[in-house]
């Protein structure tokens, strides 16, 4: 009797544990944009001359200049939203670009900025450093996304434009029948922590900007294809927004946060889908947190502006003078508080 | 009795369960590699001052790999076969591989990239050769002669952080790759957890010694950062160039000593013999 019963508790606890298994941790999030596509594809961009760059960074209305489009019908640059595929597939954004003959270089920015707070000795920076190097404030996790960036020739790129993300790898079968993966992907990558002139593989992290450069001598005129996979999707919305655009040369002037100014934007809502009615609109702020992060002062910009990031510091200390000194600081820079 | 019986029957049934064909064509190839004599021989030079030597220390780092099969038609000396051109170069995609001997940094900035493991006994050995016969001694951080072998090793106990002379790959005692074998320097390899194809072919070559024994196949770039406390003196140890076995080509100079023809395998668990008679000259 006593054996019956501690098999039926068994069995019980068996199909409990495997009942608990199957779920897709997708009630955790706040949901996703089911009305934002998952997989988009944009189309052909034109690549951008140093002297246009500049105008995408002082641009007044930015998603308008980037809509504007050349004689093809090719616009500057891109903003846009995706959404989470829940890993059935994989999802993002794809674009082509034509070859110029020389170096070109791909920018993606996802929205918003991310750091890690700081976790070493309060005192160390007492000696007259800037206090921000520090981003003691914690970053909000909620608001991050992550874009990875792939590109090739269009020859050799396996997904389907607007329908599923591909890859850029083939295979090679030798003499003695082995299959061999290749690589025919080109980015040359920058953006992680890690990344360095001989390391040029490791992809960004989240809210982080990612680049790649590449040759495309002797190739003017011949099609390549971007991915922007989308890595991560914020769970504060479902939906991961982004910036995108292609530059003459090489990586060396856009290498900060401050190169793709405003892609967090504001997600469409249903109707908006619906009519077709959604225009682009940014985040409240994020722009002004962008250029706090890019010019290191994020944790004044946080301690003024504490809605804007995440979890309060440890040593709530560090915010007193500066709150006290609010106006000093609000002239100093535009973007060191919201409501300035 | 009964007991025992039923768990003997059990372990009986659950055994077979543990054994399972897993497809993994890895093996072990073991084999003799083979130089000339002359592979041995390098003309220094220091100025318009030249000499010859002919001492087993100076043989260089030995690179074997494992394709799926050799091409005497892509360079002046038979080479692996290639896949695709890619971005990336002209791959040879190797099944496996392994070294006689490796650059190991020997304590002293002025010798990186110039001791090879499995071809000195021990300190002294080193310091006779880099003083009698490359005639470029050893100094050290002061700018004074390494004469001692007693100095060399504390020296090498002190930035490397060891206690025992059998943590240092570059000192070999007895054990050296290399034997006279007559006509030719004999050493035993072995090419562990290879992926083997039957026809696969075992092919290499050997870094010849340049006249101010440099080795085209040695990064000084590369290894690692020295961390000691010499901070006005911080250098990186130097080590081989990453994918030597990859891209063959772009590494083998004026001097190597390539394999010919290479060893075919067709039986994993014979013992092959692959001789680098061939002196390639640009």
């Amino acid at each position: 009797m006593r054996t019956e019963t501690a098999l039926t508790l068994g069995a019980f606890a068996l199909t409990a544990g495997l009942a608990g298994c199957d779920r897709g941790n997708t009630e955790v999030f706040e949901g996703a944009a089911s009305h934002v596509p998952t997989t988009i594809d944009i189309g052909e961009m034109q690549v951008l001359t140093a002297q246009e760059f500049d105008e995408l960074r002082e641009s007044g209305n930015l998603y308008d200049w980037c809509k504007e489009t050349d004689d093809e019908g090719r616009p500057r640059c891109f903003f846009g939203q995706v959404s989470s595929t829940y890993g059935e597939y994989r999802g993002g954004a794809t674009f082509t670009f034509k070859g110029t003959g020389d170096d070109v270089c791909i920018m993606s920015d996802p929205e918003t900025v991310f750091w890690s707070s700081f976790v070493g000795r309060p005192e160390f920076n007492e000696d007259g450093e800037d206090p921000d190097f520090e981003k003691r404030y914690r970053d909000n996790l909620l608001d991050d996304g992550d874009i990875d960036v792939y590109a090739g020739l269009s020859s050799y790129y396996t997904g389907s434009p607007g329908v599923e993300i591909g890859d850029f790898k083939g295979f090679y079968t030798d003499s003695k029948g082995r299959q061999v993966e290749l690589e025919y992907g080109l980015c040359l990558r920058g953006g992680s922590g890690i990344s360095d002139s001989s390391f040029n593989t490791a992809q960004a992290g989240r809210g982080a900007p990612e680049w790649c450069s590449f040759s495309t001598a002797e190739r003017e005129g011949v099609e390549y294809t971007v991915v922007l996979e989308a890595f991560s999707v914020p769970v504060d919305d479902g939906a991961l927004s982004f910036g995108a655009f292609v530059l003459e040369g090489d990586c060396e002037q856009v290498q900060d946060e401050c190169a793709v100014l405003g892609e967090a934007l504001v997600a469409p809502t249903e109707e908006e889908v619906e009519n077709d009615s959604y225009s682009e609109s940014t985040v409240s702020c994020s722009t002004k947190m962008e250029l706090a992060y890019c010019n290191s002062r994020m944790t004044t910009f946080c301690c003024l502006n504490p809605e804007m990031c995440g979890d309060e510091p440890e040593d709530p200390g560090i915010c007193r003078e500066i709150v006290q000194n609010r106006d000093s600081y609000c002239g100093e820079e535009d973007f060191l508080c919201c409501d300035g | 009795m009964m007991r025992n019986r039923n768990l003997l029957l059990a372990t009986a049934l659950l055994l077979p369960g543990c054994y399972s064909e897993q497809g993994i064509s890895h093996k072990d190839l073991k084999g003799t590699i083979r130089l000339p004599k002359e592979a041995s021989q390098v003309t220094m030079a220091d100025g318009d001052e030249t000499w010859e030597i002919d001492d087993p220390r100076a043989i260089g780092p030995v690179y074997i790999g494992v394709f799926s099969g050799l091409d005497a038609n892509l360079e002046d000396y038979v080479h692996p076969e290639i896949g695709p051109i890619t971005e990336a170069g002209i791959n040879t995609y190797p099944y496996g591989g392994t070294t006689v001997g490796r650059f190991d940094w020997a304590c002293y900035e002025a010798i990186k990239c110039q001791v090879v493991t499995g071809r000195f006994k021990d300190y002294d050995d080193i310091l006779d050769f880099f003083t009698n016969e490359l005639r470029q001694p050893i100094l050290n951080l002061q700018g004074n002669e390494v004469t001692s072998g007693l100095e060399f090793r504390e020296r090498c106990y002190e930035v490397l952080y060891r206690t025992g002379d059998y943590e240092l790959p570059f000192i070999s005692g007895d054990d050296l790759d290399f034997v006279d074998a007559g006509e030719f320097w004999e050493a035993d390899i072995e090419i562990l957890h290879t992926d083997y194809r039957e026809g696969v072919a075992v092919w290499g070559w050997m870094d010849k010694p340049s006249f101010n024994f440099g080795f085209g196949t040695c990064n000084e770039n590369l290894g690692t950062g020295t961390f000691y406390y010499e901070l006005d003196n911080d250098f990186t140890t130097g080590a081989s160039f990453q994918n030597l076995l990859g891209y063959p080509a772009q590494y083998i100079e004026d001097g190597d000593y390539v394999a010919e023809e290479g060893a075919v395998i067709n039986n994993p668990d014979e013992e092959f013999v692959l001789t680098l008679g061939f002196e390639n000259a640009d």
